[in-house]
Order: C-alpha cells, then structure tokens, then sequence
C-alpha cells in the first residue's frame, strides 16, 4: 500500500486520470474477485484525491520569455494593463 | 552542364588555374542562367551611393545575392526594400575576384496579391505533398498543460483575450508569453525563434495568436519557413491567426486550429470545473460499482446461510465422517490382501535367490540323476548278458558246421587231383577220372568206375549222421 501511494504521487495528471478511468473499467467487470475489487477502488479513490489537487496544486503566473545577454532563457512576471 | 563536363580533366598534370576555372564557371553559368524570371523575399537591401542595389533574394531553403544596376534602377516605379516579394528579370554572372555569382537584375516587379494567392496555392500544394496537413501527424493537446506557451504580441488585445479566457476556465493557470512583431519584414523569422525558444525552455502546449489583418499583414503565418518550423514542433501547437474567415498555412499545418484567439485560450486547456466534474462522475461510477459488488456479496453469503450444511452442518457432517470412514476400511482391507499376496511373491522370489537354497536344490537334483542311473544300470547289464549267450550259441552253431570236424567224425572229402576242387556233384567228374578221397587219417587216390546217377537214400539213418 506504502509503495502504490508514492506511485501515485508521481502521477501527471493524465496519467492519474487514465489510471483511474481503467480501474473504474476494470471494477465494472463482473468478473473481478471482491477481494481484488477492495484495493482497486482503494487505489481509485486515492487516484481521484491525486487528479483534484493537481487541479489546485499550480498558482496564477503570466511571465514573459525573454533571453538575456549571455544567450539563456528567462521568464519573468509581467504585469498587464486592461 | 554539358559543356563544363566536357571540359573537366582530372589530370594533376592539366591542373587548371584558378582563374581559367573560375573563367569557365562564368562561361558556363551567363551561357545558361540568362534572361529570365525568380520570385524571392528581399533582404540584406543597401544601397551603393544612393546608385546601385545589392539585396538576396530568398525563399524557404535558398538564397541568391541580387544586383540592380544605376542604368536599370531609373526604370523602378516603386521602392525595393526588405520583406518585400519579388519579381526579377535578370542574368546569373559570377563576380571573380569573390568567387561569387549573382543575379544582374534588369527589371523588378512587385508581386501582386493575385499572385500571392497562386504562391501561396502553390505552396499549400508543396506542402500538403510533404504531408504537413495529415491529420496522422496532428498531436493531442494535453487535458491538463502545467504551462502554456504563447507566441504573440504582447502589447496587443490578442494577449488580454486570452489571459481572460484562461483566467474563467482554470484560475490558476501558468502562462509563459514569447513576444513576437506579428507583421512586418521580420515577423515570420521572429515566430520561428518564439517556437524555438519555448520548445527549449519546456512548455506544455503552444498558442500561436494574431488578430485580424489584411492578406499582407497576415503573410509572415504563410510562409514556408513558419509552416515547417510549426510542423516540425514535438509541443502541440495550437493556432489562431486573423479572424474566423482567414485561413493561414500556420492555421492549417497546426495541431489544433482555433478560430480565435480566445477559442484558442480554451481549447489550450480544460475548463477547471469541467475537470471536477469528471472526476466526480468517475467516483460516482467507481463507488456505485463498488456498492453493487459489496451488496451482491452480502446477498450471495445469505443465499449459503440458506443452505443446508448452515441448517443442519452436524448430520452432513457426521455422514462425511461414515462416508470418510467405509472408504477408509475398503482400502485398508484392499490394501492388506494385496500386501500380502506381493509379501508371499516376495518371499519366494528371496527364498529362490538363497546361495545355500541353490546349493541344496543342486545336490537334490545330482541325487535324483544318481537314482535314475541306478535304476538304469541292471537293465543294461541283462541285456549285455543275453547278446552274450546269443553270441555263444551262434559260435557252437557255427563249430559243428566245420567240415574238418565231419571228417574226424567219419565223413570223407572228395576232391579232383589237380585242381583240388571239391567235388560236391556226379556232374563233375568223368568215368575213369582220377580223384583223391580225403579221411581223417590219410587219403585214398581213385578212379571212379562208373556215375550212378540216383540220390542215395539217407532216410532211417538220419541219427547216424548228427
């Protein structure tokens, strides 16, 4: 449980989000085991609480990409006017 | 071409001077590149002493350095400057003393949008063949991009529709801007640099944005170099060039065309609520499926409790027992008998193998040969016995037929005198004829008197004779 709950950290959204659509498929299967069944939806649950705080983990930022003088790449926050 | 293969040599001997092949590239060139049309984007224009023009003339891939001389320039109805399209008449001659050929241009016409327009079809047909409109070659736009590039002017509204959407649809969004001239000589060279900048600095997804202009203004997104920087992007791009009506080649070769900036915005990225409400459906879909099972479960555990081995476990159980039980004694019995029988095998076959079992049974079967042999001997020996007997009586037989003894015993042997054969007939001997008469004591010569030819009657004195 330790090692799929770090797994599930390291997620990309749409990976977390796929993960959790072919868990929801394999739990519609009426085939599965009900044992097997209880960790799956375990894992899906912790799936979906992954997916909403990647949603909110990001803050506004509108930067502008310029290069300096010595040739490397910045993005520095701009302010815009309305 | 034919002519300047002609003429090669490949002789270290023959070496030509630099001059004499420079002469002959020059030869070569202004006798075939002579008197005619190229179409290509002015740059690096200056102007020598407010005379001559020097400028290149270029396309996507391709540049050639152009000249206008003094003589032809009066003839211009209007300015040559940079980024503008081209029409040139002229020659290919080549400048010696650089080593350089250039186009002597005589006349220059500008192209004209109806000509742009075949241009530009013609490039759309260029690359439609480079297959850079296949949709096979379109890449998904991320659901959820961590940072969203835009190629765009900053100062414009362009910039503020779409920060107004992003801000609506997903409130903590990450922009980055790469500002760009998005018209003008250097507009598509600039969008070129935007792209790659933002491909090294690393973001999710692309919008590249222009409000509307004229075909003219718009020109920089149909360039060959824009469309194939565009296509050869690994960030999806997302494109919105001019209004709805204007469709630009950079629109086309993206991967994603948005009619606006701001459908460009959301399509860069899903609305935030959109978002919580699929995965709410999902959880609600994962929860409900789970419920069913658990509840399934729970019916399928009262349906067993229903059963009769939870009514009445003891008397099933107790049968298994005597079931257990009778098969247990059948085997065990089974098993004894079979034991047993391979036991007694067993024995028997060890017993056989015993050394002194062997020995013994050798010792019996000498004796039993020994019992027949003495059986067998008296037979044997009587028989020996009864051929003996049968021998001697055959010899006695055999003693009392020797003429010799019939002699001693009285008999006499008539024999002839010269031949001493025995006379055993009348028929062989004459009358008168002289024959010795043998006897046990001597012999009698005689002569014979006369044959009686008639047997002597030997019978009633029979005894005497034996």
């Amino acid at each position: 449980m330790e090692k799929m709950t770090n797994g599930i950290e390291k997620l990309s959204f749409e990976q977390a989000l796929e993960k959790l659509e072919g868990i929801v498929k394999e739990l519609e299967d009426e085939n599965i085991a009900l044992s097997e069944s209880i960790s799956k939806f375990e894992e899906g649950v912790k799936l979906s609480g992954h997916c909403l705080n990647k949603l909110n983990e990001a803050e506004k930022r509108i930067e502008e990409l310029t290069r300096t003088k010595d040739g490397s790449l910045i993005a520095k926050e701009i302010e815009l006017k309305d | 071409m034919e002519y300047f293969l002609n003429n090669i040599n490949n002789n270290s001997q023959e070496a030509l001077s630099v001059s004499e092949l420079t002469a002959r590239i020059k030869n070569t060139l202004s006798n075939h590149f002579t008197g005619l049309w190229v179409r290509g984007e002015v740059s690096n224009f200056y102007c020598h002493n407010k005379r001559h023009l020097y400028f290149d003339l270029n396309d996507a891939n391709a540049k050639i350095r152009a000249v206008m001389f003094y003589s032809d320039t009066v003839n211009l109805d209007f300015k040559i400057e940079n980024g503008l399209l081209l029409n040139l008449f002229g020659s290919i001659s080549v400048y010696e003393k650089r080593g350089e050929y250039q186009l002597i241009a005589e006349k220059a016409q500008k192209v004209s949008s109806g000509e742009l327009l075949l241009a530009l079809e013609e490039l759309r047909k260029k690359l439609n063949k480079l297959g850079y409109f296949d949709p096979a070659c379109k890449k998904p736009v991320p659901l959820l991009p961590q940072k969203i590039g835009a190629v765009t002017s900053v100062g414009g509204s362009v910039l503020h529709d779409i920060i107004t959407v992003l801000d609506k649809r997903f409130g903590n969004f990450h922009l980055i801007v790469r500002n760009v001239n998005v018209q003008g000589k250097t507009s598509a060279d600039e969008i070129c640099e935007a792209l790659d900048d933002l491909e090294e600095f690393g973001v999710d997804v692309i919008i590249i944005a222009r409000g509307g202009g004229s075909f003219e203004d718009l020109w920089a997104f149909n360039t060959e170099k824009v469309a194939k920087k565009v296509f050869d992007c690994k960030i999806p791009v997302i494109s919105a060039v001019g209004h709805e009506t204007d469709r630009t080649i950079c629109d086309d070769v993206a991967d994603v065309r948005a009619a606006t900036p701001s459908v460009a915005a959301a399509l860069s990225i899903m609305n935030k609520n959109d978002f919580i409400i699929k995965i709410s459906e999902i959880n609600g879909r994962m929860y409900k499926v789970q419920k069913n099972k658990i509840n399934r479960a729970f019916r399928e555990i009262d349906y067993l409790i229903q059963r009769r081995i939870f009514r009445k476990p003891k008397s099933i159980i107790l049968k298994n027992i005597q079931d257990f039980e009778m098969t247990n004694k059948y085997f065990l019995e089974k098993s004894e008998t079979v034991f047993k029988n391979k036991t007694s095998i067993l024995n028997h076959t060890i017993k056989l193998l015993d050394r002194k079992y062997i020995i013994s049974r050798i010792n019996n079967s000498r004796i039993a040969v020994g019992n027949h042999y003495k059986k067998l001997h008296p037979l044997l020996n009587l028989d020996f016995a009864n051929k003996k007997n049968r021998l001697n009586m055959l010899l006695n037989d055999l003693n009392s037929l020797n003429p010799v003894k019939a002699v001693e015993k009285g008999f006499a042997v008539l024999t002839d005198t010269e031949n001493k054969k025995y006379i055993k007939s009348i028929s062989e001997v004459n009358e008168g004829q002289e024959i010795n008469i043998f006897l046990k004591d001597g012999s009698l010569l005689s002569r014979i008197l006369e044959k009686i030819n008639k047997k002597p009657d030997w019978d009633g004195k029979n005894d005497q004779w034996n």
